[in-house]
């Protein structure tokens, strides 16, 4: 007898086929045989594009604004997102340069992009890019934004310029970023990448 | 009658065996397991412990003040900053710096090698120290990331300056390496291995 596969799906922890559960039990399940967390599918929802427009917006203008910055000797020293990678370039450390710029500008620039096409295809009949192309895009730039962690660094690299130079202050920039942040985690949360092949 | 899932799109197929198929809905390959999945993870983890080498002995940083340059590795650092007495910090960057790669990397190691060669370890405590392993990855990133702020913010020529040291490659390519090992192991070879 042939099996409704709609209703069953794999954990990728061990390999056990399970049955789906409901949507509207909103309980966290995991996996009878090895624990890992199942992930069911997310209810469309448009609030992902919301906060994904707002997340690009705000990338621009955390781009304008210094992160740090500081005074000395009547000089005033910024840091931005784009200078931290272009001075590594500039030192020729190219492999780290690049590593830099993708997992802090171009992932989280693309996966925000992704989110925005795969809306336009959805409910448009504009294509541009192929369904399995956005699928794949959304779920490799996803795993690759560091965004959260530079905002970390951030803060250690306050705190280890302020033992050097005490006018070492946290700018626009960085602000900007902590709400940029919410933002873009935000537009993955309500994400469901499985929703560009209209199932 | 077999069940198979597309590890892409997550889509579930009922089959007559195990045979690879074109996934119906994104058009990828699937398969039971992904190829070779053990081999590539293993390379990569033993290419990073080579790393993990050079990324601890060499410096990491470069900080010239008044024409005289202090080069500083990463255990440096940290002591640096309990000499500031910001044990917080100096807590953070040797997590993110030096415990954590090391944790991927034994941790990486050791789910393999159990693979191969009988550990008593269950395979439910395997699985957690992956996820654990997956979570943690990318916090290593933070040495990098100061170093690249650092040495944007501070250029004064030869009155203060900070520049990158030659271990941040080989950090960022361990980073990089441990990663992309536990993106590409197939956690259920470590069930099928038992059964």
């Amino acid at each position: 007898m042939s099996k409704n596969t709609k209703k069953i799906i794999e954990c990728y922890g061990c390999g056990l086929f399970i049955d789906k559960p409901s949507k509207k039990d909103k309980r966290i399940y995991k996996c009878p045989r090895c624990n890992s967390k199942i992930s069911l599918d997310k209810e469309h929802s448009f609030d992902s594009l919301y906060y994904s427009i707002s997340a690009l917006l705000l990338f621009v203008l955390l781009n304008i604004y210094p992160l740090v910055s500081l005074n000395v000797n009547d000089t005033i020293l910024k840091a931005t997102l784009f200078g931290a990678v272009t001075i590594l370039y500039e030192q020729n450390f190219f492999v780290v340069a690049t590593i830099v710029l993708f997992t802090t500008i171009l992932a989280p620039v693309f996966n925000s992009l992704v989110i925005i096409f795969s809306f336009i295809q959805i409910h448009t009949k504009i294509r541009i890019f192929s369904d399995t192309l956005l699928h794949d895009a959304f779920h490799f730039f996803k795993q690759w934004g560091f965004v959260e962690v530079f905002i970390v660094s951030i803060i250690v690299t306050y705190i280890k310029l302020i033992g050097m130079v005490s006018s070492t202050k946290f700018d626009i920039g960085f602000y900007v970023m902590l709400v940029y942040i919410f933002f873009f985690y935000m537009s993955n949360v309500k994400f469901e990448g499985k929703n560009v092949f209209g199932e | 009658m077999v069940l198979m899932s597309c590890k892409n799109c997550h889509k579930v197929f009922e089959r007559e065996n195990y045979d690879n198929f074109v996934c119906t809905r994104c058009n990828h390959k699937v398969r039971k397991r992904i190829k070779d999945s053990l081999q590539v993870s293993l390379a990569l983890v033993i290419s990073a412990i080579f790393l993990y080498i050079p990324a601890m002995v060499y410096p990491m940083m470069e900080i010239t003040q008044l024409s005289v340059s202090i080069e500083s590795t990463i255990l440096e650092g940290v002591i640096s900053f309990l000499e500031y007495e910001s044990y917080f910090i100096a807590f953070v960057i040797f997590t993110a710096s030096v415990v954590i790669p090391l944790i991927k990397l034994i941790g990486l190691l050791l789910i393999f090698v159990s693979l191969k060669i009988n550990i008593k370890m269950s395979n439910k405590t395997k699985i957690l120290i992956f996820k654990f392993i997956e979570i943690i990855g990318k916090w290593s990133m933070i040495d990098i990331y100061v170093v690249a702020i650092l040495a944007s913010v501070i250029q004064m020529d030869e009155i203060f300056n900070i520049k990158g040291g030659i271990a941040a490659t080989s950090f960022a390519l361990v980073v990089l390496f441990t990663i992309v090992a536990a993106h590409r192991f197939d956690t259920r070879i470590i069930w099928d291995e038992q059964r």
